[in-house]
């Protein structure tokens, strides 16, 4: 049976949906079978992040309607042949769509997969509950910034209507650079606020998001590291945390942050 | 030195302070309710009153009731 995790947040462009391939990425790297389920309807992006989408034949409410069988929906990564995406519905933005019907999605999936990975959609609505509620785990994502950081106190006290067994936070966008100028909020001054243990932190990563406009996944980069940690905290249970001012450290890394200030 | 995420810090704290006053209000009368019938099964209630206040984060709940009887055990409901 696949460990169902939705990716959450409550604020939108926070980095769900990155994080959901990123992840799904890892996993799938380290042998595990992954399916990736785009929950955002109707402002799905998940197929381009993951770089299928000249790939996709059907969608969710394909599946939902019966116009074809799920395993038709579903597009196997070309990276990765234990990597799969269920594309959200992207015509049928108002198919209505219930979280029981991704919910059947979910458990019909379930045996096959290890790990199924939910990209939730921003906002606390209808959109925000027919995502979270065929999950068992949750991870929230948030930035170190106040309105993240406060969206996300908002869902957690959504989150507590549903039978999660884990809630863990994820806090992305972190510059090594301002943490060590004292100009950010520090991790474990949000894990103290929003009491939540951590699952991984992601450092602020041009590469990412240049990457992901190509469909592509930073290898060998600081964000790529930070993913690969993210995936065994995930998997074993391991409380590693990215350090994300090492490059800021020292010499080199106090020209790097003045370099930084500039630009 | 003029320390930012520490400001940052205390705004945060300020509107999650904000953000958790609204909701005790709707959810007060609600909660009375349910606990004078959870503990109307053990005892007779004469009065009963629930306040949440915020300290340090926490929802802190104070519930006073009053009762005339406990029930006696064996005439307890299922
Ligand atoms: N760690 C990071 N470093 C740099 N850029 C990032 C990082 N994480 C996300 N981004 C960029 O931020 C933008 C928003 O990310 P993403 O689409 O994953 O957010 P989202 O939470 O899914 O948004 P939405 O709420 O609209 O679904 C994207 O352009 C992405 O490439
Ligand atoms: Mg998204």
């Amino acid at each position: 049976m696949a460990r169902k995790i939705v990716v959450t947040s409550g604020k939108g462009g926070v980095g769900k949906t990155t994080v959901c391939a990123n992840l799904g990425v890892k996993l799938a790297n380290l042998g595990f079978r992954v399916a990736l389920i785009d929950a955002d309807i109707g402002l799905n992006n998940l197929d381009v992040v993951m770089g299928i989408e000249n790939k996709v034949m059907f969608d969710m409410s394909d599946v939902i309607k019966g116009r074809c069988r799920l395993k038709q929906a579903l597009v196997q990564d070309f990276r990765y042949p234990t990597l799969y995406i269920l594309p959200s519905a992207q015509l049928d933005i108002n198919a209505n769509i219930s979280g029981k019907d991704i919910e059947n999605i979910v458990e019909t999936l379930s045996p096959y997969f290890d790990y199924i990975l939910i990209d939730c959609p921003a906002g606390v609505d209808i959109g925000f509950h027919r995502a979270v509620f065929s999950a068992n785990e949750a991870l929230i994502v948030v930035t170190p910034h106040i309105s993240s950081i406060r969206d996300a106190d908002k869902v957690l006290s959504l989150l507590s209507n549903y039978p999660l067994h884990s809630k863990k936070l994820i806090v992305n966008r972190v510059r090594g650079d301002m943490i060590l100028s004292g100009e950010i909020i520090s991790i474990e001054k949000i894990m103290e606020i929003l009491g939540l243990p951590i699952m991984g932190v992601i450092p602020d990563d041009d590469e990412i998001s240049t990457l992901s406009t190509l469909g592509a996944f930073a290898y060998g980069t600081s964000g790529s590291r930070a993913f690969s940690i993210l995936a065994e905290n995930v998997h074993n249970g391991s409380k590693k945390i990215y350090d994300c001012t090492y490059k800021y450290r020292g010499l080199v890394g106090v020209i790097r942050r003045n370099i930084k200030r500039r630009v | 030195m003029y320390n930012i995420a520490k400001l940052g810090e205390i705004r945060l704290q300020n509107v999650l302070l904000k953000d958790k006053q609204q909701n005790p209000k709707v959810i007060l009368n609600m909660l009375k309710s349910d606990l004078r019938n959870l503990l109307e099964n053990y005892m007779e209630i004469a009065t009963l009153n629930a306040d949440i206040e915020i300290e340090n984060g926490f929802y802190k709940l104070k519930v006073e009731a009053n009762a005339r009887q406990i029930k006696t055990i064996g005439t307890l409901k299922d």
